[in-house]
């Protein structure tokens, strides 16, 4: 399923593909299945215990991508980034427009002046190559406004996986998954849209719910690399599903972040905490709607995120499952932990 | 009280010590007050449609690294690096640190070039922390580190507990608010106000003594309400310092919002410094205004 969701297409703005694979293996397992206005995907599933408790988890669909903003008389498309992408990651990269492949490329390293050559690289300077012969030949192909994504394909090495849209096709994998099963708490998983322009989908998606908890869960950075000190690292692959404690967009509701520890500790499932304050997702929006709800964040920890080829590690992304369905089975009837 | 204020520990988002001292201290004051979800403290008597907003916050440090004895930290909230080089940090359980910086070039430091040197075994990733200096007054003045945040707290406080018993009023002490008002935000989409006046520490770079602030950097006052505000506070200043107002007028259904300002000098430095007449007026302002309200139900 991870394979199917991070080679679909799904930038802000233009999650139906993906939302469409997602529907169609929900509704194999469950019933209570709506698209909201904006395009978030909602699904219920209700308990069959008495007076469960109420959680809401949430993943965005959207991913990181480009929209067209010209097409210029030679038949190159100019483009913005939708999303935070830093440009340095864009050169040579192969992009599929409408189906087409396209390269992304910009002027030859001799061709540029002193000048420029110490300038930050910028998307104005970028443009991508579908091979079209002029301007004609190109607007046959897409217009502006018309969206492009990371031609990447999912890859396994050793313990890893290579893939674009990670953040947050991993927590769309794992909500797919979780509600395969029956369990004891009324379940609203929320598949949402434009996480990645402003939080906007779970705005609105999750008004009305007032679950007892929130669960968001995501692809979150991972900078264990050579020449980042240990204190700048945030997260480790292969150290387990991290908690956020506190990012720019939430502060972690610390009776579920203590929850989740436990049911981790429970059940031996390695966890980590997400050791910084950058970044934000989803529970930035979810914790302060409907008078507040008790919301964090359970993250796979990825590298390379919001490029072409983000990397992930099996054992995290099951780890992050497998503690969202041990907390879901330890919340009793009232909310707790049972011991 | 101020001292008293100052010495609760409340970081962002860490405020029960704060929510317990508050709730102690106007207890009785309200029909009800009581927690929200998001950690807001909420003291509300009737249903009525003016609410008052202060903040329980302060800014603070948060643990993310821990390695050979050396605790690294992240901001909470606005502060500044620069500012932290050899501060005295306070943690929930009274252990203290000492923020370091190694490099020699302090102006150009980052929150992420710094750490603790402290006893490392008493914390964890994750923990709060707050600079802690002492609070000390002369004359009119008061100083401490980080006043200027809990000054709007301290004039509510000095005021409720005027009253005996209020009727027809809710007061927010607001969580997160230096976080990006998240607290507000939490509160006003479920709970609906016509009038809302916030009370905070302001730069005196904008006003020289208490006065009601009619715009911020993100937000306007509503004439009407201006008008009915002015008939008890003739001091109007204008101010480029974010007091959230732009977050309470859009949050839930929107509200007309004022704020009533306290001249704090030497704001986010050492040692800010508030004038205790200023503190007074403020407090007496909203005496004024809350026994309009009073009257007028």
């Amino acid at each position: 399923m991870l394979k199917k969701l991070t080679e679909s297409f799904g930038v802000s703005g233009y999650e139906m593909p993906v939302a469409d694979i997602i529907y169609e293996e929900v509704k194999k397992f469950c019933t209570d299945i709506k698209f909201d206005n904006m395009g978030n995907l909602k699904v219920f599933k209700r308990s069959k215990t008495e007076l469960p408790p109420k959680v809401l988890l949430s993943a965005h669909m959207d991913e990181v991508g480009l929209i067209i903003t010209d097409v210029t008389e030679e038949g190159y498309f100019k483009f913005a980034s939708v999303g935070g992408i830093d440009p340095k990651v864009l050169i040579a990269q192969r992009v599929n427009v409408n189906g087409l492949k396209g390269v992304i490329s910009t002027k030859a390293v001799h061709l540029t002046t002193a000048e420029e050559r110490k300038q930050n690289l910028s998307e104005d300077k970028l443009y991508i190559d579908i091979g079209a012969k002029d301007k004609n030949e190109a607007q046959k192909v897409a217009k502006p406004g018309d969206y492009c994504v990371f031609d990447s394909k999912y890859t396994e090495f050793g313990n890893q996986i290579k893939a674009k849209a990670l953040d947050d096709r991993i927590g769309c994998a794992i909500m797919i998954e979780i509600l395969k099963k029956d369990w004891p708490v009324d379940l609203y998983c929320n598949f949402t849209v434009q996480e990645e322009v402003g939080l906007r989908g779970a705005r609105v998606a999750s008004r009305g719910i007032n679950p007892d908890y929130a669960v968001v869960i995501e692809g979150t950075t991972c900078n264990d690399l050579p020449g980042v000190e240990a204190n700048l690292r945030v997260t480790k692959i292969g150290a387990g599903p991290a908690i956020s404690i506190l990012d720019s967009a939430s502060k972690g509701n610390e009776e579920l972040i203590a929850l989740l520890e436990k049911s981790a500790t429970r059940h031996n499932i390695p966890y980590q905490f997400k050791a910084s304050t950058a970044g934000g997702n989803d529970a930035g929006t979810i914790c302060i709607t409907d008078g507040g709800i008790k919301t964090a964040s359970l993250s796979v920890p990825c590298r390379y995120i919001h490029s072409p080829v983000c990397v992930m590690n099996k054992s995290d992304f099951e780890n992050c499952r497998r503690l969202i369905e041990v907390f879901l089975e330890d919340m009793g009837k009232d909310g707790k932990i049972n011991d | 009280m101020i001292s008293e204020i100052y010495s609760v520990f409340s970081p962002s988002g860490r405020e029960e010590k704060m929510r317990e001292y508050i709730a102690d201290k106007i207890s009785g004051i309200f029909d009800k007050v009581e927690s929200d979800n998001f950690g807001n403290l909420v003291a509300r008597s009737g249903n009525g449609d003016f609410c008052i907003e202060c903040s329980m916050d302060s800014c603070g440090i948060m643990i993310v690294h821990i390695e050979d004895g050396k605790a690294y930290f992240a901001g909470v909230g606005g502060i500044n690096a620069e500012y932290l080089i050899g501060k005295k940090i306070l943690f929930c359980d009274n252990s203290i640190g000492i923020v370091r910086y190694d490099g020699k070039t302090p102006n150009e430091a980052k929150v992420s070039d710094l750490y603790l040197e402290c006893d490392s075994s008493n914390l964890k990733i994750g923990d709060f922390g707050v600079v802690k200096s002492g609070y000390c007054e002369t004359g009119d003045k008061m100083f401490a580190n980080g006043l200027g945040s809990k000054i709007g707290l301290a004039a509510v406080l000095e005021t409720l507990t005027k009253f005996e018993k209020i009727d027809n009023l809710c007061v927010l002490f607001s969580s997160q608010k230096r976080l990006g008002a998240r607290g507000i935000q939490a509160f006003l989409g479920a709970n609906e106000f016509d009038k809302i006046i916030t009370v905070e520490g302001v730069a005196d770079k904008s006003i020289k003594a208490c006065a009601l602030v009619v715009a911020d950097r993100n937000g306007v006052c509503n004439t009407d309400f201006k008008d009915e505000l002015e008939k008890v506070i003739d001091n109007i200043a204008v101010t480029d310092d974010d007091l959230c107002m732009g977050n309470i007028t859009a949050s839930g259904k929107g509200a007309k919002c004022a704020a009533l300002g306290i001249p704090v000098s030497h704001k986010d430095k050492n040692f800010e410094c508030v004038k205790k007449t200023d503190f007074f007026s403020g407090a007496d302002y909203l005496k004024e205004v809350i026994e309009n309200l009073q009257n007028k139900r």
